[in-house]
């Protein structure tokens, strides 16, 4: 009895040593950490609206009803040129091969995709991580129409096809859901 | 225990891959390329030095009932530490690593390590121990993210190797082809490797 109490009481205290030195750690890089990503989603837009001078987020009102019926768009962020708003970066969230894609997709006042960036993902090296890896996945969204849904093929063409990737089926049905969510939130909420 | 003897059993006697199996799951996981295959070699030599120090200073304060808890406490704060200190200070070491570095924690090698050698073993060795069975692990792992990539996806640290008539063999990325080449990796390994250095 008297053993597994000192036993327990060594243990907690290497815990809690061990707690200590995450606790110092993460008060250091936290704050870094956060900046770093706040910069890269920022990034990322503004790579899609190269004449934007600045980004805000979407009124909130707008947002939560966006959210409430779409399961895809987790935040929107307005691109502007002056007072004017020229497009919308929508970040997706859906469920690819290996666990969560969160994605960017841009989309300009004229209802057309200017962007697609991969933020996060954690596909299969070699066959679904090619949304990322190979770029004439994302280049084939551009210029597409964000009026209308889009569908994967083995040589897109029309106004609302994108490249399929053969061998990464799921990877690339969970694109096609993401961006089709963006393209929802556009068309029934943003361009009105 | 010589330091070259530590060096010729973490590379070959005992090899933590070929020899003696363990940590399989993260070869597995991660060796389907071959950057993949270094940073993570890199990651797993960093992580297990550090661990085999620190528990080889504690080796003499450490319980024997309770050792398996402390040492996977000492490598989990190890392995977070390293996370966090990575996602704030190199970003772009922390893309290409990043969902591999909580893979360390429960590859078993650091554990093994701990328990067979930095427990029973001085802070130096223990350290050297740490280079010498990470770098078996970096070498096997290495050989195979070469060969799968090679093979799976026509390419080598990226940069493609074929035209485009090239139709890379995709079961070779994909974890049954890891299995099987894996298979016949350790049995090469076994006949002509260990063999030579056994009869010495």
């Amino acid at each position: 009895m008297k053993e597994t109490i000192k036993l327990g009481l060594i243990l907690f205290l290497v815990a809690a040593i061990s707690a200590g030195v995450l606790a110092f750690a993460n008060e250091v890089t936290a704050p870094i950490i956060a900046e770093i990503e706040r910069q890269g989603s920022f990034g990322a837009i503004a790579e899609m609206f190269p004449e934007a001078d600045d980004f805000q987020p979407l009124e909130e009102d707008v947002l939560n009803e966006i959210i409430a019926n779409n399961n895809f768009v987790q935040e929107v962020t307005k691109a502007l040129k002056g007072e004017e708003v020229i497009g919308y970066g929508l970040k997706v969230k859906s469920v690819g091969y290996g666990g969560d894609i969160i994605s960017l997709i841009g989309i300009n006042t004229e209802g057309r995709i200017v962007g697609f960036n991969v933020l996060q993902m954690s596909e299969t090296a070699g066959l679904g991580s090619r949304i990322v890896d190979d770029p004439t996945f994302a280049e084939s969204f551009i210029g597409k129409s964000a009026t209308e849904k889009l569908v994967p093929v083995e040589a897109p063409s029309a106004d609302n096809e994108f490249l399929a990737l053969s061998g990464a089926t799921v990877s690339t049905t969970a694109v096609q859901a993401a961006v089709n969510g963006a393209v929802d939130a556009y068309v029934n909420y943003l361009s009105k | 225990m010589k330091i070259s003897d530590i060096f010729k059993n973490g590379i070959i006697k005992q090899n933590p891959i070929f020899v003696q199996l363990i940590g399989m799951c993260s070869v597995l996981a991660v060796s389907s390329s071959l950057k993949n295959s270094v940073t993570m070699a890199i990651a797993v030599i960093g992580v297990l030095v550090l661990s085999n120090i620190v528990i080889s200073m504690i080796r003499k304060v450490t319980p024997e009932k309770i050792r398996i808890p402390i040492f996977i406490v000492v490598i989990a704060t190890f392995v977070t530490l390293v996370e966090m200190l990575m996602k704030a200070f190199m970003q772009s070491m922390y893309q290409a690593l990043g969902i591999f570095i909580p893979l360390i924690v429960v590859n078993c090698i650091i554990l093994a390590r701990a328990e067979a050698f930095a427990s029973k073993n001085g802070v130096f060795k223990s350290a050297i121990d740490g280079v010498a069975m990470g770098l078996g692990y970096g070498i096997a792992i290495t050989i195979l993210g070469t060969i799968r990539e090679i093979i799976g996806s026509g390419s080598i640290w990226g940069i493609q190797l074929f035209g485009e008539g090239f139709k890379p063999a995709a079961l070779f990325v994909a974890p049954p082809g890891a299995f099987i080449l894996l298979g016949i990796l350790i049995a090469i390994f076994r006949t002509v490797v260990v063999k030579r250095f056994s009869e010495e």
